[in-house]
């Protein structure tokens, strides 16, 4: 099979560039007989995370498979901006909830070495599996304990233990909560790829998470002192603010490097996890 | 560190051996079979920068390289320096600084080569005498051609050698490298030369056992040629050889695709780069960023972003604002891996620039102005119908083509540049001393 035509199958569905950049990671990592088959999934918009069956993200090379949302390059950025500027804070517990691939718990235990356990929650069976394996496959670079449970947020469920109700521990709550809503599900927005292959009850969501996560979580179990929560909307960040006291809580919001808005971030004042306002783009009140 | 020893060395070369190993000479006399059967085919280059072979008819004629009696005169200061040193030595250790020190080490190893060389130079003169002198016999004289035989080569060197001591060394002629390829006039020919280029410098890396990292490539969406290429070497002391490769390199032959067999000449561009941040480097030394310096933009499609869009587009692009330099990397599925690389680039292009700068400002400070060299010169032409490189600074021409490009005969042309160099460095340090 000459190169020309499995160029072509990706020229078919993509950019000149972004073909030849594929094509270079498909030769790069699948066996020579896989190429065509690769190609041609591709070129049906098969996501190439799935076909080739990983994803770098921070120091971690993360498992993908179908079933279990990819992680992005926009959940990535935070996650390792927020870690420099708490390298140097003493945290009992990271609770990442919704964690589906595992990437965000998992990579804070490869880069904070002041925690205690990273606790990974997501209700549905194949994330749990994957972030197992996940944290098999990237234990070398783990610096912490890592526990993963399943758990529905709706439920409230906490993972069973001392860490999350000793009011004197310093616990940080981290979410990248389904958040896109309904009525723009099956828009242009959606990328036809990731609405095809990827799983709904991953994408699927909107204020309510945002409920929960404040309500069940943070709210319920006071040794909580700060939060970071990807989204994608205003809306969302306006019900955080109104759900939490203002008095008790900063808050601010951040945007990824394409200036869109993709975090809520919250530290109780005086708490230290005020460093979280380095990376904060503008405070809310 | 690069040894200069080897790197003479590979000056001489044995025709009859395979590939370009340094050729050793241990021709003892053998009086009872000294036809010139037993001679090694050794070619040099002697002092009109000809080849020429050497044999025992024409040993005795061979023209050397004289050194100019200003630079011997500044190696006999030297030896004198250290003479001072030595007495201080004696006096008291305890008023040896560390500057001292590191004088004291840097001339007794200077004085090694120079011992070496006057020790050469008094037996070729020797030599020399008993050759032409009318009245000695034949027997003797051939005794003394084959031992001519065997120290000219050595002698050689050792003029190079001192000739290189003598001069100021590359400020930053013991780091690592960076070459980025970019292909210029010519279409599609020229992307396809400048793979050919890529692959000559990967496979030079080889041949000296240099370990090497392609950074970053883009391939031609043919298939065939590459729209850029980025390759790093790991070898501390390769910048000193490479950096004479920057340039304009010209290829002329029939490109493959060209039915009416007419030759194609188109370029690439070829810019090295020192590299600065080796990991056994002091990082306090490492080139740190203000965050308003620098703007770094990611590639995004329009559109939400997050869990709408599975962008694979992890491309990098820094842009340094002072200086206006963009490093653009896309290679790699990791975002931040590009940045990493992406800002390695820059780093090294950045004291690439200073140092340029630097040495052209030295030039315009001088009077007797040198001729600069533009980077849009072209440095050297690659004639595939003649099977031949010909480097334009130095005015040399190797009929080795393949050797060149695969890698085994290309330190053949860096030896000339690289002496051409020290030739031009050597008159300015004359015109130096003799204006004092
Ligand atoms: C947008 S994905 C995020 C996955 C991963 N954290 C990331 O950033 O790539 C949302 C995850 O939330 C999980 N999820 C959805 N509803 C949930 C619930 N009620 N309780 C717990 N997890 C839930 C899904 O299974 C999915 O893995």
């Amino acid at each position: 099979m000459s190169k020309s035509s499995l160029i072509s199958l990706l020229t078919k569905s993509f950019s000149k560039e972004q073909a030849i950049r594929e094509l270079k990671w498909i030769k790069n990592e699948l066996p020579e007989n896989k190429w065509l088959n690769a190609c041609n999934l591709r070129s049906n918009y098969v996501p190439l995370q799935y076909i080739l069956g990983n994803q770098p993200f921070g120091k971690l090379d993360l498992i993908c498979r179908e079933g279990v949302l990819i992680p992005r390059l926009d959940t990535e950025e935070w996650v390792i901006e927020s870690s420099k500027v708490l390298k140097d804070v003493k945290i009992n517990g990271v609770l990442d909830y919704c964690t589906g691939s595992g990437c965000i718990g998992l990579s804070y235990a490869s880069e904070l070495n002041q925690v205690s356990i990273v606790d990974c929650v997501d209700f549905k069976d194949d994330a749990i599996i994957l972030t197992n394996d996940n944290y098999k496959r990237n234990k070398d670079s783990i610096l912490c304990d890592v526990r993963v449970s399943k758990g529905d947020l709706f439920d409230s469920y906490i993972p069973n233990d001392q860490i999350y109700n000793t009011h004197t521990n310093n616990n940080l709550l981290v979410s990248n909560p389904p958040y896109i809503p309904l009525k723009d599900l099956h828009t242009d927005e959606v990328e036809k790829s990731v609405l095809k292959y990827e799983p709904r009850e991953a994408l699927l969501g909107d204020l309510e998470f945002y409920e929960a996560l404040c309500e069940n979580i943070l709210l319920k179990n006071n040794s909580f002192n700060g939060f970071i929560f990807e989204l994608g909307y205003n809306s969302q960040v306006i019900k955080v603010r109104e759900l939490l006291n203002p008095e008790i809580w900063s808050m601010g919001i951040r945007n990824d490097s394409n200036g869109k808005l993709r975090n809520v971030i919250g530290w109780k004042k005086q708490s230290s996890f005020n460093v979280l306002q380095k990376i904060v783009h503008k405070e809310i009140l | 560190m690069f040894n200069n020893n080897i790197r003479y060395l590979t000056r001489i070369y044995c025709n009859n051996t395979i590939g370009i190993k340094p050729f050793h000479l241990f021709i003892r006399n053998n009086s009872s079979s000294s036809s010139s059967t037993n001679i090694p085919n050794v070619i040099i280059n002697d002092a009109l920068n000809e080849n020429v072979q050497l044999s025992l008819d024409n040993i005795h004629q061979i023209k050397l390289e004289k050194l100019h009696p200003a630079l011997l005169q500044k190696a006999d200061s030297m030896k004198n320096d250290l003479k001072l040193l030595e007495l201080k030595l004696q006096e008291s250790s305890i008023n040896f600084s560390i500057e001292d020190n590191k004088n004291y080490s840097n001339l007794s190893n200077f004085i090694v080569t120079y011992n070496n060389f006057i020790e050469l130079r008094e037996n070729y003169k020797e030599l020399l005498e008993m050759i032409n002198n009318v009245d000695e016999d034949d027997q003797l004289k051939h005794e003394a051609k084959l031992e001519l035989f065997s120290i000219i080569p050595s002698f050689i060197n050792s003029i190079n050698k001192l000739k290189s001591n003598l001069l100021p060394k590359h400020p930053f002629y013991d780091k690592s490298t960076i070459i980025e390829l970019r292909p210029g006039a010519g279409g599609h020919e020229a992307n396809i030369f400048t793979n050919d280029l890529l692959n000559m410098y990967i496979k030079y890396c080889q041949f000296n056992q240099w370990p090497y990292e392609i950074l970053s490539k883009t391939d031609h969406i043919s298939g065939s040629g590459i729209i850029d290429a980025t390759l790093q070497i790991n070898y501390n002391g390769s910048y000193d050889r490479l950096r004479h490769e920057a340039g304009v390199h010209r290829v002329q032959r029939i490109p493959t695709t060209e039915t009416k067999g007419r030759v194609h000449t188109s370029a690439s561009g070829v810019v090295v780069l020192p590299k600065i941040d080796d990991n056994n480097s002091n990082s306090s030394l490492i080139r740190q960023f203000k965050p308003d310096e620098l703007k770094i933009d990611v590639m995004r499609a329009s559109g939400a972003g997050g869990q709408h869009v599975n962008t694979t587009e992890s491309a990098v692009r820094i842009t340094h604002l002072p200086t206006g330099i963009v490093v653009s990397i896309q290679d790699e599925r990791s975002q931040h891996k590009n940045k990493d690389k992406a800002l390695t680039i820059l780093r090294s292009r950045l004291v690439e620039k200073e140092l340029r700068e630097r040495q052209e400002k030295e030039r315009n400070e001088r009077t007797n102005q040198v001729s600069s060299v533009d980077r849009s010169d072209k440095i050297r032409t690659y004639n595939f119908q003649q099977n031949r490189v010909t480097d334009h600074r130095c005015n040399f021409t190797l009929y080795d083509l393949d050797g060149c490009m695969n890698g085994t005969k290309l330190d053949l042309i860096i030896d000339q540049v690289e002496k051409k160099e020290a030739d031009n460095a050597a008159l300015e340090l004359i015109k130096d001393i003799e204006s004092k």
